[in-house]
């Protein structure tokens, strides 16, 4: 579906100014290569500030590419603009995690999803109701909730109204940054079975966005890991979890607690030091090698390039486990 | 086991609203022993956080705690003067909150705000209380203490300043930590991290401390009991071995059974039932006996507490 090559985000224009006093912008993501297979979910990992919603962002085309080339189904999408932009939106949906801030609250359910179906014109006058209808009931919502407004509903009610959407519309492609983080856990259960209900009837292909690993594993045909700005490790699931390459992933999956008090207490583990670094101020080389217990000379001066180590297992570290 | 530092019994705490008064929690009964680690488990709403802070009189405005007995050591938490409750708070109980960023002071210096925390509760001077300060900061794994001490809170990263928090509620040498969802905010490596940090804390005191959570697998690795709660009561308690090897409430279940990938979370979602146990509406087992009455805390069969009507009829 999705094809990236060299996908880079830059936050600071390179002005004249900038440059004179020194200033390398700032990139929220560094030459990232990437590919999401038509009806797969990509499951994306890593923590706050690692690009994860930036590399969305950038394939929705809402961030703008410094560099790169991106193309979806094999048409060049990278310098769209205008109509052919517009149309490509409609095709590409978000969702995004905070389902209190992204309804207006003073626009009636209905109207929010509707509003996609107007902005694109796909529909118009009783058709807009019928489709809004059957949007709600996708989700598992009656369709008399249409005439409510947001604050009626709980934070699950929410996120499926949101899930209604961007789906009216029937996009190909959702991406899903974060959506069940603000969902209490017993109901992050249901909203996965619906994600996934929802992709096998409608034929989605989805950007999962998480930081919780044991989330991502239950939804995700194939995991990728980021780490500043960068994918450092991509694997189908039950490979990345079973056989984590990178010393990160490693260490991120080392990390998840698990619910099981004598194991748990038996467990000898060194918490990982260190945070993510400043992207303003990246260290050279392999960004993580400040925190990675097998660091050697070569990781502090040179970048590790993003290599296949098995079938479908690409990794970006000299010293794979 | 001796006499428990803490001991709550029946409390509960109501918001007084334009449409008559709201009971957020009702009916929550505990007692915490020195050296103890006590695990609140519970989703956002269900009251864990607002009972902790009725311990330290903290509740937001419009809400009123109220228990049959509160106590800590000869203190009673619920009527204290102002001055008792100065010497409690920070002294007796300290707390570490989950967003470590609005928790400190932005136009003051990490150290000016520890020795004022210092200063407070024991007689130091100045220099006295510094060279405290950067004991603290080292112990909490603060590299570069004496550097450390002049910098503002917008210098750290976020593990960092949780591990500063860490350090104001250590300085008071309090008897009771309550560690309010304090790795939430933060990373999963970093979590870690802070998790450790506290477990080596505690290696060395007689500390009791509440760890008040969403993450019930993050209870495995610290807490000697737990505590779970839903809708503003206490669904079950019980030893954390046993929690975790045969829990029995429903709800308890579902939250493992999740955290295990081996079922689904229970049934569709919808507003508590006004009377009843609050799990009614999502619950697999519910009865008609469940919708009309909250079943009380009773003995449940791994030695814990629980409250169920389908285990204790």
């Amino acid at each position: 579906m999705f094809d990236g090559r060299q996908l880079t985000v830059s936050f600071e224009r390179p002005s004249l100014l900038n440059r004179l006093r020194g200033r390398t912008p700032v990139l929220g993501l560094r030459a990232v290569d990437v590919t999401i297979h038509t009806g797969e979910t990509l499951g994306l990992v890593g923590e706050s500030g690692s690009g994860k919603s930036t590399l969305a962002r950038a394939l929705l085309r809402i961030n703008r590419l410094s560099s790169g080339s991106l193309l979806l189904q094999g048409q060049e999408i990278t310098t769209l603009e205008g109509a052919p932009l517009r149309a490509l939106r409609r095709r590409l949906q978000m969702i995004f995690q905070d389902p209190f801030g992204s309804l207006n609250p003073r626009m009636s359910v209905g109207r929010a999803i509707a509003e996609p179906l107007i902005v694109h014109d796909l529909a118009r006058g009783r058709e807009i109701h019928a489709r809004v209808a059957a949007s709600l009931e996708m989700v598992g919502l009656p369709a008399r909730f249409a005439a409510r407004m947001p604050h009626e509903f709980s934070g699950g009610q929410r996120q499926r109204i949101c899930i209604a959407r961007a789906l009216c519309c029937r996009p190909e492609f959702i991406a899903c940054d974060e959506v069940l983080s603000a969902l209490d856990i017993s109901l992050q259960g249901q909203m996965l079975e619906l994600l996934g209900q929802l992709k096998a009837q409608l034929g989605l292909t989805y950007l999962f966005i998480s930081h919780d690993l044991r989330v991502v594993k239950r939804i995700s045909d194939r995991v990728a890991v980021m780490y500043l700005g960068r994918i450092v490790e991509l694997a189908p699931t039950p490979q990345l979890y079973a056989r984590p390459a990178h010393p990160y992933t490693a260490a991120l999956l080392a990390a998840i607690p698990t619910p099981d008090p004598v194991a748990e207490r038996a467990r000898r583990f060194a918490a990982l030091p260190g945070e993510l670094p400043s992207p303003a101020h990246p260290p050279p080389g392999c960004a993580f090698h400040e925190r990675c217990p097998k660091a050697s000379a070569r990781c502090r001066s040179e970048q590790p390039p993003l290599a296949q180590i098995a079938s479908g297992h690409q990794v970006a570290c000299f010293h794979p486990n | 086991m001796n006499e428990p530092l803490l001991s709550v019994e029946s409390l509960s705490v109501t918001f007084a609203t334009r449409h008559g008064s709201h009971t957020a929690v009702s009916d929550v009964s505990f007692a915490l022993s020195a050296g103890e680690t006590l695990g609140v488990v519970g989703e956002s709403g269900s009251g864990k956080s607002l009972t902790m802070l009725s311990l330290l009189q903290l509740l937001p405005n419009g809400a009123r705690a109220q228990a049959t007995r509160a106590r800590l050591g000869e203190y009673d938490l619920l009527d204290l003067p102002r001055s008792d409750l100065d010497r409690i708070r920070g002294r007796e109980i300290a707390i570490v909150f989950q967003d470590p960023l609005t928790a400190l002071n932005p136009v003051v210096s990490i150290g000016r705000q520890i020795i004022e925390v210092l200063r407070h509760h024991f007689k130091l001077d100045k220099a006295q209380a510094r060279i405290r300060a950067i004991e603290l900061l080292a112990r909490v794994g603060i590299s570069d203490p004496v550097l450390r001490l002049r910098q503002y809170p917008h210098e750290f990263s976020g593990g960092m300043r949780q591990r500063v928090t860490i350090a104001m509620a250590l300085a008071g040498e309090p008897r009771i930590l309550i560690a309010d969802e304090p790795t939430t905010a933060l990373d999963v490596t970093v979590q870690a991290q802070i998790v450790s940090l506290i477990a080596g804390l505690l290696e060395h005191t007689r500390m009791g401390v509440i760890w008040v959570t969403h993450d019930l697998a993050l209870l495995a690795r610290i807490a000697d009991r737990v505590m779970v709660m839903f809708a503003g009561r206490i669904m079950e308690s019980a030893s954390c071995e046993e929690l975790f090897a045969r829990p029995q409430h429903p709800y308890t279940r579902a939250l493992l059974a999740n955290l295990r990938e081996s079922a689904a979370a229970p049934g569709a979602t919808a507003d508590p039932a006004p009377q009843g146990c609050p799990f009614s509406t999502r619950c697999a087992w519910v009865m008609d006996t469940c919708r009309a009455r909250m079943p009380p805390v009773g003995r449940a069969a791994h030695g814990g507490q629980v409250a169920c009507w389908a285990l204790n009829p």
